[in-house]
Order: structure tokens, then sequence, then C-alpha cells
């Protein structure tokens, strides 16, 4: 089954730093981990992938289909930004119709009702964005992503600074739509949140690759050592100094 | 629903602006100097006066309009309009640049290419995410050096030009308007207008961050050209038929947002019908009020009623 397929994803900043990446494979009705410490460009390749940053991205293909055009992109590629930006007077329906951009006038309507439903939001759905909390915004742009109905959902950092009900519930979310044949690709720090949730994980440390698998493999004491700078013990992760 | 009744209320302030003035003039005298049909003078004053000032009454207030939703869409940003960032400040040093220098077939040309630039440096700052202060603070110092630079050129003009013409430009005024200009400023503003509009639907998705907009399809180059050339061609010709009129751009978007709700889409349209319809009902007061022989100039009053309402909006807690 094949989801999301790059052959190379290249971009270089004028200050060094920036990424490189061989071919990348990710299956359908999969939810992937993307990991790494702070700075590692994990944000920066779910840009260049949905096009929100310049980069070489060659050989883009979801289901098998090269992506060529934006608009194709925009229609396959579904992106929730780490910055939970939005019009603090806008509806939550408006916002979440928003998703359907890519699709111009053609009927939003039954997405956006289906969107609204699957997340519980009926009881907010025409309140301002602007008055609700923390936790009920990042649902909402959640929403706004899965109004896109893309084979290819990729979320940056969804559960950064939301408490443990929220951050859960997105997992869940995230996870039930893999399960409907979606490819879902999330970036996460909580090391934990990837085990329980996902299927696969890529880690990325300096803008390459380092390691690709199971989460369980992936996670071993050598990238953990590594990579991240932490070791397991029994108490949990601990810093390595 | 709120166009109609835009549209309707400004169909009101057109007949009125046109009843008003020094010269009692009645309806059926009006219709029939309108039509060409009563007597010389009144012809005169009907054709060549009211008509001329109230159309561009209309086009450069719906220009302002048009630009201060866009501009305000387009920076996710309370404070933008045309004034505040410079473009009305730069359209106004092209036209002194062009009279300055004698080109004055090119007036408007160069007030819309002294926008452009202000424009275009504004749009590029915008991208680099300067924040919004640091926009509106650079706005402010383009503004600055532009009428410092239109001040200089004045005063080192072979001829010079009396304060009057220093405050015309910096002020506004519909004093000076005829149907020569209003016949390149209204089909000038038509295009920016229609410009802006095509905006619109990016501005819809830019108002979930630059990120996602891109991820929904939109191309920030395209919108930021539209964007440029629309308030550019609205200011850079208004500017040059009636001098830098503050304030419009800036409370009419907000004024129509409170009314009509928050889409940055269907704003540009109503607020360049707000904005036109403002700007007439401004001009009819202030005619009325200022009686003949002592001429209030448009900008002064827009002035009056836009700066506590722009401070209000800075002061204001909760940026949105």
């Amino acid at each position: 089954m094949s989801g999301l397929s790059v052959n190379r994803v290249h971009l270089r900043y004028p200050n060094g730093g920036g990424i490189e990446t061989g071919r990348l494979d990710f299956g359908a009705g999969q939810i992937i981990a993307l990991l790494g410490p702070n700075g590692a460009g994990k944000s920066t390749l779910i840009k260049a992938l949905v096009g929100a940053v310049r980069a070489d991205v060659e050989g883009l293909s979801v289901a098998g289909q090269t992506l060529i055009d934006p608009r194709q992109r925009a229609r396959n590629l579904a992106y929730l930004s780490q910055t939970r930006t939005g019009p603090a007077l806008s509806s939550v329906r408006d916002i979440i119709a928003l998703g359907r951009f890519p699709f111009g006038a053609q009927d939003p309507e039954q997405r956006v009702a289906a969107v609204i439903e699957t997340l519980g939001l009926g009881p907010f759905a025409d309140r301002p964005f602007g008055t609700l909390s923390g936790g009920e915004q990042a649902r909402v742009l959640l929403g706004r992503a899965l109004a896109v109905d893309a084979p290819v959902l990729l979320a940056d950092e969804p559960t950064a600074s939301l408490d443990p009900h929220y951050a859960l519930r997105i997992m869940d979310t995230l996870r039930s739509e893999a399960r409907r044949g979606r490819t879902v690709i999330v970036s996460v720090h909580d090391l934990s949140l990837a085990e329980r949730y996902c299927d696969q994980a890529l880690i990325l440390a300096g803008g390459c690759i380092v390691g690709q698998g199971t989460v369980r493999e992936t996670l071993n004491a050598d990238i953990l050592r590594d990579v991240f700078r932490v070791s397991r013990s029994p108490d949990g992760l601990t810093p390595l100094s | 629903m709120i166009r109609a009744l835009l549209i309707g209320l400004a169909l009101i302030g057109l007949i009125a602006s046109l009843l008003v003035g020094p010269a009692p003039i009645d309806l059926s005298a009006a219709i029939n100097g309108l039509l060409g049909q009563a007597e010389p003078a009144t012809n005169a004053i009907m054709r060549e006066v009211r008509l001329p000032r109230a159309i561009g009454a209309l086009t450069v207030g719906a220009g302002l309009g048009a630009s201060g939703a866009a501009l305000q869409g387009f920076t996710r940003n309370d404070l933008a309009a045309p004034g505040l960032l410079g473009f009305s400040a730069c359209a106004a040093l092209g036209a002194v640049a062009a009279l300055y220098f004698g080109w004055t077939y090119f007036l408007m040309p160069a007030a819309i290419g002294g926008a452009l630039i202000g424009a275009t440096i504004i749009a590029i700052m915008a991208r680099r995410h300067v924040g919004a202060g640091g926009l509106i603070l650079a706005g402010i110092g383009i503004g600055a050096l532009a009428t410092a630079i239109t001040g200089l050129l004045m005063n080192l003009a072979p001829n010079p030009w009396a304060l009057s013409e220093l405050t015309y430009w910096l002020m506004g005024s519909l004093e000076n308007v005829d149907a020569g200009g209003l016949s390149l400023a209204v089909p000038l503003t038509l295009v920016g207008l229609v410009a802006l509009w095509r905006s619109g639907p990016s501005l819809r998705a830019l108002s979930l961050g630059e990120d996602t907009a891109s991820s929904l399809g939109v191309s920030l180059r395209h919108v930021q050209a539209l964007i440029v050339v629309g308030t550019a061609l609205c200011i850079g010709s208004g500017v040059a038929l009636a001098g830098a009129i503050g304030f419009v751009g800036l409370f009419v978007p907000h004024i129509m947002r409170r009314l009509s709700g928050p889409d940055p889409a269907a704003l540009i349209g109503q607020s360049a019908v707000a904005g036109g319809m403002f700007l007439l009902a401004t001009d009819t007061i202030a005619r009325l009020t200022a009686g003949p022989g002592t001429p209030l100039y448009l900008g002064i009053v827009t002035s009056l009623i836009g700066v506590p309402f722009f401070l209000y909006l800075a002061l204001r807690k909760t940026p949105s």
C-alpha cells in the first residue's frame, strides 16, 4: 500500500543548515512519528513537503500519482501547522470550511459537517474562534486540516502546549484517521506518545534521516544517546550530561 | 443585503451632495443642469463642479476603503491602512516630483509609481515577518521620509509653491477635481479594485497563517502582487486626484467588519462602497459647514474622525 513517496528533499539555508534526504516512503493506513531534537528539521521537512517553504522536492507522489501542480499537492497533502493561527472573529464552521479551499466552489457543506460531527465540535460550531480555549482551538484547526479530506495528513507538533486530555484526544483522532486509510505523519517531542500511537518512526538529526523503522526498534539505546541525549532507566528517560 | 443597503445609501448621498453647495440650486434645476438644459451658470456648476466632485469622492473613498480592507487582510494587522503604511505619502511625493520636474502630464502615473514603491517595500517587509508593530513603524518611517522629501522639493522649487500647495497634497481636498483627472482616475481605480477583489479568496486562506495558506495552494507571490498593484492603482490615482486623505482606509474596514462579519473577501467590496459613501458624506458636510470662501480640507475632517479611532485601536488590549 503506497501512501506518500518522495525521491529526495533538498533545501539549504543561506546561513548553513538545511534538509537533505534520500527516498522516503510512507505507507497508507499508517501513522508515522517524525522525531528528533529541537532544530533537527522536522518542521522544515513537513513544510517542504506541503510546499510552505521553497525546497527541491523530487518525485513527490501520493498513491502512485505524481503531484505536479500546487493545486494537486494541496488536494492530496493536508497540513496542520504548529502555530495555531486563526481569525479570532470567524466561526468554527467557517474556519473548518477553509479546508475546502483547494477544491474551489465545489460543495464543501457535506465534508465540513462530517468533520464537525467526527470531532464533536457541534456545540462550538457557530462560536467565534477567538472565544475558544487553546485545546479547543487546536481541535478546530485539526478539523480544518481534516476537511481537506486528503489521503495524506502532515501534522506539525499537534500536541505541543496542550494538556494531557487534549493531547491524547488529538492523537486518538490522528490514529483513527490512519486506520481509515490515510497516511498520517506527525512530529512529536514526547517519545512516549510516539511509542503509544505510531506505527513507524523517522528520526531526523541535523537535517538528515538517521533512523527509520518501527518505533520500538528505531528508538534504541544508541539513537536515544546520540540523537536525543537521554538514556532509558527504570524511572523513564534520563538526560545525559 | 448589506451591499444593497450600502449602495442605496451611496445613491442617497450622491443626490444630497449634488444638491448642496454655496449656490442654491433646487432639485429640478439640478437635474436640468446635469442634463445641460438649465441656465448656463447652473449647467456649469452641476456638470463641471458638483458632479465631478461627487464622482471624485466616490472614487477616492472606494479606493481607500478597499485598499485598507485588503491590507488588513494581507498583513493580518488591524492597523494596516494605506495612510499609516506610508503609501499615500509616497504617492503624494510622486505627484509633487512630477510637478517639480515639469511633467504635469505624468502626475497620475508618478503618483501611482510612488505608491507602488511604498507598497512594494511594505510587502517585502510583511513577508519577512517584522511583526505587527514593526510593519506600522516602518510604514510611518517611509511616510515621514516621503513627506520630508515632498517638503524639500517644494522648498527647492525655483518658483516656490505656496504653503497651501503642500497642505493640499498632505491633507487632501476634492476642490480641484475635474473631468480630465476623473477620466484617468476612475478607470485606474476600477482596475485596482478588481485586483484587490481578486485577492479576496486567498486572503481567507491567509487568515490561517502563511504556511497553512501555502499548503492550501495559495501562491503568496500572486496575492502579494495583486495587493501591491491594486493598492498602488487605487491610492496613486486617488492621491493624484485629491491629495493624501487620511484614515478612511483604516476605519471604514473596521466599521464594516463590525457590521457584516470578518470575512476578508467580502470586506473588500463592502469597504469600497462604504469608503466612497463616507467620503461623499464627509465632503458634503465639510462644504456645508465651511461656507463659501473658506475651503475646509477634506483630509482634516477625516483625520479628526480617524485619529481618535486609531488611538482606540492602538491602545486596545486584545489584538485579533
